[in-house]
């Protein structure tokens, strides 16, 4: 008599909040969430296995194209890791203009995603206006490398294609449009009743948890842990200055806020490396055969991707394992469900940030 | 709550964002990369491109002076451009038109010309 | 000799015995999982354990034979599930004691309950049953 009634609910994998196919069987009680049973695998390709027909050169188209958001800073670890294990040095010029590249990326991946999340609970003239912003962003894309989403430009020993100073300026007058436009829905982001009341207090976790629990990027960021993979110094980071932005309340609206504050601190390193960047060669010739193992690891948008790379001395490499971030993140969704209300789990699911297709390679 | 008034009332009184394709047509960028296409009669069938291509969509018969392309496996990547030692091939800034059939690029170039050798 | 960013990298070689205890170990000083490599070395798999604090990277080494037991590190790090039901379906490797145990179908697309996760599964074959014996009960009364 006094047991309540439970019932099972299928979530996804065809859902239209949720941009990849994953399935959550949710268990409720009324409308609490008591458990998450989940099942993943739709999406699932087997990319690392084409090391074995594809040698060291090619395999960096294959890297960025395991996921379409962040495919830039996927083949730039990759090539990272060839690199360290051939001894090579890249020059200036090359690590400047993966810079820029990697930050344009992490602009439109970041407005991207701040739309989908206005989408998640309902606020639709949001998603509208932020990617209208972003479409400025992918029209220099295509501008600059010739494609819009998965632009093919760098390769081991540098990268594949110059950018003109006229064109140099024209990203840096963009950088000033976007952030003319992105302030100018900051308030109905940060300070909007509804979007408050749907995401403070969702999803807490603390400091020590967070840690523990193996999280990525800005998951571990929103909850107090001062962590950025570009703090390691790869490409040029080490020659320009940012500081990794940190929130403590460690719930859904502190990660929304370490987003959006971290479209401006990309715009600025944008502008920052257009003002240093040094005249000279994009790419050296890359001659011989890798041979050891190597991890890297290098800051994608949704957290730190981490390869590791075995060769052998031929021009198959032997394994190439990678670890997305949203690999790290899911573990810490299927521990933040149980508790909530059904109306909750798209603002969570969404809140980690899910790239679905980089998780299952 | 009134945040999200400005923007709106600037999209509602400015023009639309979107444009009326396909009565306007934007043009493509510059360097884009849209679809591949060879300058035949310069080729000297060497096969270099079939080995660099990561897609595996190229296929070359020597014998037969013949360079066929599969344009639907093609990523347009651009690696074959940049390593034909005759530059005969190149990128075309516009994407490929959809199609009813799907079928390969299939060119025959000038066989090879055999040098007069004194007996 | 795992290369890494660091200019000097930590690695360990260790056992199946002692995996648990130096695992613990790394919980204790304040580490974090960060990944698990597998390769394949002739009659043999290689398993690397990537542990993480600040920005330094520390490594343990495993060699063990094909088809040999591994205890899992997930009670510990909770995170570790999803990386060893991977590798369960990759590789073929067995676990013992996992946490969440999809049992080689993490990857494979599965239509029937039975396949489902089994420790996490249990209240949904419960209420699965629960409702059959209603149908079956109601055929029979009406």
């Amino acid at each position: 008599m006094g047991e309540k009634r439970r019932t099972v609910i299928p979530f996804g994998p065809q859902h239209p909040v949720l941009p990849e196919p994953i399935q959550l069987k949710l268990v409720l009680e009324d409308e609490k969430v008591v458990e998450a049973v989940p099942q993943i695998g739709y999406v699932h390709r087997g990319l690392e296995r084409l090391v074995k027909v594809r040698d060291f050169n090619q395999m960096v188209f294959v890297a960025e194209r395991i996921c379409g958001i962040c495919s830039f800073q996927h083949a730039m670890t990759y090539s990272l890791g060839i690199e360290r294990l051939m001894n090579i040095e890249v020059p200036e010029r090359a690590n400047y203009l993966r810079v820029i590249w990697s930050e344009l990326h992490r602009v439109h991946s970041h407005l991207l995603w701040l739309g989908l999340l206005a989408d998640a609970f309902g606020f639709e003239a949001l998603f509208m206006e932020t990617w209208k912003i972003r479409e400025a962003v992918v029209d220099m894309m295509e501008a600059t490398a010739g494609s819009r989403v998965i632009i093919s430009t760098c390769q081991v020993g540098g990268v594949r294609r110059d950018i003109s100073p006229e064109m140099l300026q024209a990203i840096v007058k963009l950088t000033e449009r976007i952030e003319r436009e992105v302030k100018a829905i900051e308030h109905s982001v940060m300070n909007d009743y509804t979007v408050q009341k749907r995401t403070v207090g969702i999803g807490v976790i603390n400091k020590d948890q967070a840690w523990k629990l193996g999280m990525a990027g800005p998951m571990l960021r929103g909850s107090g842990v001062k962590w950025d993979a570009r703090m390691l110094g790869y490409a040029a980071y080490k020659h320009l200055n940012f500081e990794p932005v940190v929130e403590t309340a460690g719930d859904c609206y502190a990660r929304t806020v370490v987003r959006f504050r971290e479209i401006f601190v990309a715009l600025d390193l944008i502008r920052q490396a257009v003002a240093k960047i040094p005249a000279g060669e994009i790419n050296v010739p890359v001659k011989g055969n890798p041979t050891g193992e190597v991890m890297i690891q290098v800051e994608q948008p949704r957290g730190e991707v981490t390869y590791t790379l075995k060769a052998n001395g031929t021009k198959y490499l032997e394994r190439m394992h990678v670890r997305t971030p949203t690999f790290a993140n899911i573990p810490a969704f299927l521990t933040m469900l149980p508790g909530c209300e059904l109306a909750d789990v798209p603002v969570l699911a969404l809140t980690i940030d899910p790239c679905i297709s980089c998780t299952e390679r | 709550m009134f945040g999200m008034l400005k923007p709106i009332l600037k999209n509602w009184a400015g023009k639309p964002a979107t444009r009326l394709y396909p009565f306007d047509k934007r043009d493509a960028f510059e360097n884009a990369r849209g679809q591949l296409e060879i300058d035949i009669d310069n080729c000297i069938f060497c096969g270099i491109c079939v080995r660099k291509c990561p897609s595996t969509c190229l296929t070359v018969e020597k014998a037969n002076s013949k360079w066929e392309l599969d344009p639907y496996n093609c990523v347009v990547c651009g690696v074959c451009v940049e390593a034909c030692p005759k530059k005969c091939l190149h990128m075309n800034k516009n994407y490929r038109t959809a199609a009813y059939v799907k079928e390969n690029d299939s060119q025959i170039g000038k066989p090879p010309v055999k040098k007069a050798v004194v007996e | 000799m795992l290369l890494n960013q660091a200019a000097e990298s930590v690695e360990k070689q260790i056992t199946p015995n002692n995996l648990i205890a130096e695992t613990q170990k790394f919980m204790d000083n304040g580490y974090r999982f960060i990944i698990m490599d597998v390769f394949e070395v002739g009659d043999n798999f290689e398993l690397l354990y990537q542990f993480g604090k600040d920005y330094d990277v520390s490594t343990l080494r495993m060699t063990v034979a094909k088809g040999t037991e591994i205890p899992s590190i997930s009670p510990i790090f909770f995170s570790a599930l999803l990386i060893e039901n991977e590798n369960q379906d990759l590789f073929g490797i067995k676990y013992n004691d996992l946490v969440v145990d999809f049992g080689g179908r993490l990857y494979i697309a599965v239509d029937d309950v039975e396949a489902a996760p089994q420790s996490m599964a249990g209240i949904e074959i419960s209420l699965v049953k629960k409702f059959q014996n209603k149908a079956d009960t109601a055929k029979k009364e009406g």
